[in-house]
């Protein structure tokens, strides 16, 4: 006779064999005590893991453990960031204040860093506006006065806009110094030299 | 009067209801606590787990979505809860099964139903149900769940895989697996009468 295969005795047992082949494997049990005896070993098993499921269980206080599980689900107001940072700082103080200190400091300096460096950012920017524009300025007077220094290179400066300052002696050559004026009110120096 | 259906109690709960609340803990944490034991083995570790699944459960009440049956999703809990203890415990494993010996021998869950209980019939139970967690303690975890999910629950295999996120077939080979070793560990026990919990 052939037995029934184990896999489908368990799933006969756990009722999960499809109608006909449950019912097979039942005409097959009424007639072999071999599997038979296999399918009661399977139910005493279960009887067995019942049993002792049911001992264990009934010696826990189930009211206490509802207790203990509604204190685990009060959930606790969270507390801002203000009231967060101030438990830090007062649990730190107690425990290690160096956790407090330490940061503290390095936030300090970064912050009187920071600050510097902003005052001293706007300050260069006025002052480096100031700058570029003076130099700016002199820089324009500059090509004026070296334009006027090339006019002075060609010819002497004419009477009407120099004045004489001094006449120069260049062992082989004479000069003279004038004093030019200029558009804007200002003057410059311009040295003449004789060529011959 | 029909009792309340799992999905309106996790719907009044939901809502702060605590007596729903506390219905649906009535109605699982016996069953809860023997799936969570059948895998730790250990009666306080068990209370534990059984207590930390309600918790979250509670905490996640919103995140329930209905798809599953809520004792699906609560044996979900229970077995992850279960073999995430087990895998903190593997760390000291000589001196947790040491406890747990002593522990087996000195607590009262092996011990007498009620004082006017036979003594032989009590002794016969001890001795019955040290050989079976010894048993049971034998198998690995995977196949422990497996077995007390389908003994103690009477989950189908469909049930099961879901809960153990393992494909049905992979069940169904643990499940047999399981029996066998446990058939072949206490065959001195399932052959003979068993009639001790009259």
């Amino acid at each position: 006779m052939e037995h029934v295969q184990e896999d489908a005795l368990n799933m006969h047992f756990d009722g999960e064999l499809a109608p006909t082949e449950a019912a097979s494997v039942e005409r097959h049990l009424a007639s072999c005590g071999e599997c038979s005896k296999r399918l009661t070993s399977m139910q005493r098993l279960r009887e067995m893991i019942l049993m002792s499921s049911e001992q264990v269980a009934s010696e826990v206080d189930f009211d206490a453990m509802f207790g203990r599980v509604e204190q685990g689900t009060k959930i606790a107001p969270v507390p801002g960031l203000i009231d967060r940072i101030g438990l830090w700082v007062t649990e730190s103080l107690q425990h290690n204040p160096m956790r407090v200190w330490a940061p503290a400091g390095g936030l300090a300096l970064a912050a009187a860093a920071a600050l510097a460096f902003v005052l001293r950012s706007s300050g260069a920017g006025t002052e480096g506006e100031d700058e570029v524009a003076r130099r700016g300025v002199i820089a324009e007077e500059r090509e004026i006065k070296r334009e006027k220094m090339m006019v002075a290179e060609n010819d002497p400066p004419s009477e009407s806009n120099a004045s004489e300052v001094v006449q120069v002696d260049f062992g082989s050559n004479t000069g003279t110094v004038f004093e030019i004026a200029l558009a804007d009110g200002a003057s410059t120096p311009v040295v003449w030299i004789n060529e011959d | 009067m029909a009792p309340d259906a799992d999905v309106e109690l996790v719907a009044r709960a939901r809502a702060g209801d605590r007596a729903a609340f506390r219905t649906l803990f009535d109605r699982y944490n016996r069953r809860a606590y023997g799936v969570a034991f059948g895998v730790v083995k250990n009666q306080q570790d068990a209370a534990d787990v059984v207590q930390e699944a309600f918790i979250k459960v509670h905490r996640h009440l919103d995140g329930f979505q209905g798809n599953s049956s809520f004792y699906t999703w609560l044996y979900r809990i229970v077995m992850n809860l279960s073999i995430d203890h087990l895998r903190r415990k593997k760390k000291v494993t000589e001196f947790d099964e040491t406890v747990r010996k002593d522990d087996a021998l000195a607590d009262g869950a092996t011990l007498p139903q009620s004082a006017h209980e036979n003594p032989a019939k009590a002794i016969a139970r001890k001795e019955l149900t040290d050989q079976l967690h010894a048993a049971l303690a034998e198998l690995p975890e995977y196949h422990r769940a497996v077995i007390v999910l389908r003994e103690v629950e009477g989950l189908s295999y469909e049930e099961m895989a879901k809960i153990l996120k393992v494909p049905k077939g992979t069940i169904m080979s643990r499940l047999f697996h399981a029996r066998r070793k446990m058939q072949e560990r206490l065959v001195g026990y399932l052959d003979g009468d068993l009639k001790v919990t009259e």
